[in-house]
């Protein structure tokens, strides 16, 4: 088993690009609670991350820890997004997208690039993210969160030659929390790149 | 590069009618298709990983070093190619225990000497070495098979279970926790010993099933993986057994083959006791199988 890729912590948490990712819960809230705080408003057109936790088990998590844990959680989730989908474009480094990624799956992910990041979309003029949305299930030991899944669903849209092309991934990232750092160790995700293959059937 | 890549192109766009000229040709409906592309992978351990299953009759309550470990079963798992197998190990065999300890049967390996001692029996027997020992007891397995829902098991007989009175259909059966527990106890109302060890990997079949049936529910690997933390006794830690529950998920039920280790039935010691002579070649030929791909080669004989 590996940990994640050394010197990633910091890295995969930094914005890059014109493109500003907010992470709710690291805000103070965005949580499934109706009575949490308003969502802040993202500086560009881009959509913001939101985080929200839908299932913590019968454990004695208190709202604190999982805060906590919604934001380190979220950091990762949006270093992920920044580097793997927006950024300033044209743009071919999609593989730091898996920073934050541990080692074995940082490998296999690079066979998967075209499903896990904006890779074929490398020549356009830019992406913004129209839906970022992240629905975490939390693993709990004692009071300690040491597992998630990340079940998310990212819209995103690509100018390219004057056309906006559709692009989304859903499906769930799956992050363990060890030496108090997370990394994602999973991933099942379906990738839609709106690319259009004609067929032909005969009626 | 161990990613599912299944392709999928699935989602109709649309469709545009075709034109149909009276008394001409039939031209052919143009249909666009968006592409969708699917990637799976989990991080676990690289290679065929071998793990041992113990199953103990301890008394709820008890500590599970007071059982017998009746259910023994070696897994190997190839989580790049999705490919697993299942060596059963009946209970009986007859085999001399490492550390000193003598000939014994083998389901007496773990109550003398724990996990590193059943591993190293097991591994004397098949001759590859357990990297991970799992055991459970019947609060354990209860609790696991609650949360998975139940599970659906295919049996190759009808019987009753020994406990409970269950009606095990031939086919697919599903099972409550009670139930499933008293379908892999059952001894008495079989063929063989060696009917119990191959309803266990039935069993474990259809956890299997299960899981990856609701792997992606909300919530469903966290669940399970809590439910494994509380009823297994092992050395993984926590986030090892999540990563493990959620690697496990890759294994695809198709390329999943099992052997129960076969052997000479024999009376030792003063008292007659009914043992099991392992076929050792046999033994050894499956490990060596499995140790290449997690895959059996065809054939369960010697």
């Amino acid at each position: 088993m590996m940990g994640p890729m050394a010197g990633t912590g910091g890295r995969a948490r930094r914005a890059t690009g014109a493109a500003v990712l907010l992470v709710c819960a690291a805000l103070g809230g965005c949580t499934a609670e109706p009575s949490g705080p308003p969502e802040s408003q993202p500086s560009s057109d881009s959509a913001a991350l939101r985080v929200r936790t839908v299932v913590h088990g019968d454990s004695n998590l208190t709202p604190a820890a999982r805060a906590e844990a919604e934001g380190a959680v979220g950091d990762v989730l949006s270093g992920y997004v920044v580097n793997a989908f927006l950024g300033d474009y044209p743009r071919e480094d999609f593989a730091r997208s898996f920073e934050s990624f541990t080692g074995s799956l940082a490998r296999n992910a690079t066979g998967d690039i075209d499903q896990l990041t904006a890779n074929r979309f490398g020549d356009a003029k830019a992406i913004r993210a129209t839906r970022l949305d992240a629905d975490l299930s939390f693993l709990v030991e004692g009071s300690d969160v040491i597992g998630a899944t990340a079940f998310v669903r990212f819209q995103f849209e690509a100018t390219m030659d004057g056309v906006q092309r559709p692009l989304g991934m859903r499906g769930r990232l799956m992050l363990v929390n060890e030496d108090d750092a997370w990394s994602v160790f999973g991933y099942d995700v379906v990738t839609d790149t709106g690319d259009a293959v004609e067929a032909e059937v005969t009626p | 590069m161990r990613s599912l890549r299944a392709l999928a192109r699935a989602i109709l766009l649309f469709a545009l009618v075709a034109l149909v000229v009276p008394g001409a040709t039939v031209h052919p409906t143009t249909l666009s298709l968006s592409q969708v592309e699917s990637a799976k992978s989990v991080d676990f351990d690289d290679g065929v990983v071998w793990v041992l299953l113990l199953g103990s009759d301890a008394e709820d309550g008890s500590s599970l070093r007071q059982g017998n470990t009746d259910a023994i079963e070696l897994l190997a798992l190839d989580l790049d190619s999705g490919a697993a197998s299942a060596i059963g190990i009946p209970r009986d065999f007859w085999v001399p225990l490492p550390q000193g300890v003598g000939f014994d049967r083998i389901n007496q390996a773990y109550k003398e000497g724990g996990a590193s001692l059943a591993a190293q029996a097991v591994e004397d027997l098949v001759g590859v070495s357990p990297e991970f020992v799992l055991v459970t007891g019947f609060d354990g397995f209860r609790s696991m098979t609650e949360t998975a829902g139940g599970v659906d098991v295919v049996s190759s007989q009808s019987f009753f279970t020994d406990d409970g009175h269950v009606r095990v259909h031939r086919g697919i059966n599903h099972f409550n926790a009670d139930e499933a527990l008293y379908f892999a106890a059952t001894r008495s109302n079989l063929e063989s010993d060696l009917r119990r060890a191959a309803n266990t990997q039935a069993l474990l079949l259809g956890f299997l099933r299960q899981m990856r049936q609701r792997e992606d529910e909300t919530g469903f690997m966290e669940q399970i993986t809590s439910s494994a933390i509380g009823g297994l006794q092992t050395d993984l830690p926590p986030t090892d057994l999540y990563r493990l529950a959620q690697a496990i998920t890759q294994v695809d039920p198709r390329k999943v083959t099992g052997c129960i280790i076969t052997g000479r039935l024999a009376t030792v010691g003063p008292e007659n006791a009914s043992v099991i002579f392992p076929n050792y070649p046999l033994a050894q030929r499956l490990g060596r199988d499995a140790a290449e791909d997690a895959e059996l080669d065809p054939g369960c004989h010697g």
